[in-house]
């Protein structure tokens, strides 16, 4: 009995708090372990941990090195009055509200729509290899080629423009789209963004769902198939249930992006986030890209780190709680089904 | 050939029967898919061919028929002069064939020290118990799961402190993280190659870096690999980097961002432009095209039911 209690209390689970206990062989190549997680242990320490208690810091920091709440009040302040703030010229509630847009569109459309395109796709369809390649080019061929493609093909000459104005009529259009084009005007450009890329998101698929996907067994589909499974039955009690602690773990890391989430705009506003195409994401990038650029050219911008900072914090302070309420929601109703 | 031409049409035959056996409703699901991929390869294909359509047109051609128009007179010159360092594809005073350097060396030494550093995390909580390791995996998903926005600013704060900006043989070290996306997908990879072959080795008297240099990594070769193809595609468009860390050394995202600043106002260097543009995407999808397999076949997160 008491070698049993033994035993349990040896394989028991461990919190990482405690340290357990370890055979002379672990405890032989204790040395050689930590020798090969030095390089991605101290990066952790010096890049994540360093970086996020300086950012923390500076954010209670104004330019002289005092503590300040300032920081906080003018993003508030800004943000509250629904205007562009006088630092940079961003629009902090216009970026919020676009990259919540942009997420949760993405997670319906995407997450749902994504899935079973990307199931069919991978699974059923005749010609799926040659479907599979076209379909990710515009995700092969990356952001700034991409972004450059679409401006093109959105300007007012471009194709995609001239065939929107013979469908709904050039006249009821605002002068600046007529003149511009679709990314010309706040009325026009973030819609036509939005559209763009979802489109384009639905048959891209994800490469690590489709991979998981294809790494079902197939006696499994044969056995059910047997059984007089149907194609219904099939997809959504077969596929998805097997493949789903890949969907739940993307969903999970999912979350982190929702109040960036950012459809590369600044890429398209030429750095200015300009005609309300500015998400959370593009907007504290931009800070950054003009903190980066004034150093560069000789310039003193220290003022705008502790804005950004703060800024950061505060978005950081509405999205943890969201994440975790993500997981919990994904853990608790959304049981993995098992076979 | 006669072998070849009969196993062809019993697959034909057997599929058609296939398609016969399937319930009505089967069939008009998968004619709703097929047209709906038809559609979406379409729109997908329709922007390269029209950039395409673009890269061999004249000034002229730009300046009478627009950008919609298709070429009347192919002028493939336009690709040469990309590469030409004086009246070609030159953004910040950088010619094509320079920035082209740039993202190479950004693009490769990223992909190694990043994959690499992820690796090394990953097979050691897969593969080793020991103090920290729970510590270790438990930063590992809060690290990728629990977002802190905007420290941008602090470590762009540090990294001006430390002599990182600007500086190639130090900036690496920002690349080195390993508690990262990829870390995941290797720790999965990793936690599915069987302890036997350590376990073997170990008896034949092999020691821990030469397990993991002749078993662990040509093993493990397949996943790395594929997440360095994926992974490509990002970096090599990557220009954020540059414009905060490496101004000094642009590369070719950076060069196209900087130059479609101004590229879209004038018809002179447009053609030039597109076919830049053709020459800097077709890395990433010939890479794709070739390894498309080895990377559907390697990539995976959080494992699979069954």
């Amino acid at each position: 009995m008491a070698d049993l209690s033994k035993l349990q209390e040896i394989t028991r689970k461990r919190k990482w708090y405690e340290i357990g206990h370890y055979s002379a062989d672990e405890k032989r190549y204790f040395p050689v372990v930590y020798l090969l997680l030095i390089i991605p242990v101290l990066h952790l320490i010096v890049f994540y941990f360093y970086v996020n208690f300086s950012s923390f810091a500076l954010a209670f920091t104004d330019r002289y090195g005092d503590f300040t709440l300032g920081n906080f009040e003018a993003f508030l302040t800004t943000f509250f009055s629904g205007g562009v703030d006088s630092q940079g010229g961003g629009n902090p509630s216009l970026s919020l509200r676009n990259s919540l847009i942009i997420y949760w569109i993405g997670f319906i459309v995407g997450n749902s729509v994504g899935l079973i395109t990307t199931y069919m796709l991978t699974m059923h369809i005749a010609g799926s290899k040659f479907f599979r390649v076209c379909l990710h080019v515009p995700g092969l061929i990356g952001g700034v080629v991409s972004v450059s493609i679409n401006q093109g093909l959105l300007a007012y000459d471009g194709p995609i423009t001239q065939v929107i104005f013979a469908l709904f009529g050039k006249d009821n259009f605002n002068f600046a789209v007529q003149d511009g084009g679709l990314l010309a005007h706040e009325s026009t450009a973030f819609l036509t963004l939005l559209i763009w890329n979802q489109w384009g998101a639905i048959g891209g698929g994800g490469m690590v769902l489709a991979g998981a996907f294809k790494r079902i067994p197939q006696e499994v589909f044969e056995a059910a198939s047997l059984d007089g499974c149907g194609f219904l039955r099939e997809t959504f009690q077969i596929a998805v249930p097997c493949a789903w602690p890949t969907i739940s773990t993307s969903l999970i890391f999912g979350f982190c992006g929702m109040f960036t989430a950012d459809l590369n705009f600044y890429l398209y506003s030429g750095g200015q986030n300009a005609h309300g195409m500015t998400s959370m994401g593009s907007y504290l990038y931009r800070y950054q890209a003009l903190i980066a650029g004034a150093i560069d050219a000789g310039g003193n911008y220290d003022w705008l780190y502790g804005y950004v900072s703060a800024a950061g914090m505060i978005i950081t302070a509405i999205t943890v709680p969201c994440a975790f309420l993500g997981r919990y929601v994904l853990s608790k109703f959304i049981e993995d089904v098992s076979f | 050939m006669a072998e070849v031409v009969i196993r062809k049409h019993s697959r034909i035959r057997s599929a058609l029967a296939k398609w016969k056996a399937k319930p009505l409703y089967v069939k008009a699901i998968l004619i709703f898919f097929f047209i709906f991929f038809c559609c979406e390869t379409f729109t997908s294909l329709f922007p390269f061919a029209w950039v395409i359509n673009n890269s061999v047109k004249s000034p002229d051609q730009f300046a009478k028929f627009g950008a919609s128009a298709l070429v009347t007179d192919i002028h493939l010159e336009n690709f040469l002069r990309v590469f030409d360092p004086v009246d070609g594809f030159v953004s910040n005073d950088v010619s094509y064939f320079g920035m082209l350097s740039n993202s190479i060396w950004i693009t490769f030494v990223y992909l190694i020290v990043n994959i690499g550093s992820s690796s090394l995390l990953a097979f050691c909580l897969a593969k080793y118990r020991f103090p920290g390791h729970n510590l270790l995996y438990g930063l590992m998903i809060f690290v990728q799961t629990i977002p802190i926005i905007g420290t941008g600013a602090a470590a762009y704060k540090l990294l001006t402190a430390l002599g990182f900006i600007n500086n190639p043989a130090l900036i690496w070290m920002i690349w080195c993280s390993g508690f990262d996306y990829s870390a995941f997908i290797m720790y999965g990879y990793f936690k599915g190659i069987s302890t036997s072959y350590m376990e073997s080795a170990r008896i034949d008297g092999a020691n821990e870096f030469q397990i993991i240099g002749k078993i662990i990594l040509p093993l493990a070769f397949p996943c790395m690999l594929a997440l360095m193809i994926t992974n490509f595609v990002g970096q090599w468009n990557n220009y954020s980097v540059v414009q905060i860390n490496l101004r000094d050394f642009p590369n070719l995202a950076y060069g196209l961002f900087t130059y479609s600043k101004d590229i879209l106002h004038s018809n002179n260097d447009k053609g030039m432009y597109y076919a830049a543009l053709i020459i800097t995407a077709l890395p990433g999808i010939i890479l794709y095209s070739c390894f498309q397999k080895l990377i559907l076949a390697n990539l995976t997160v959080g494992g699979l039911k069954g």
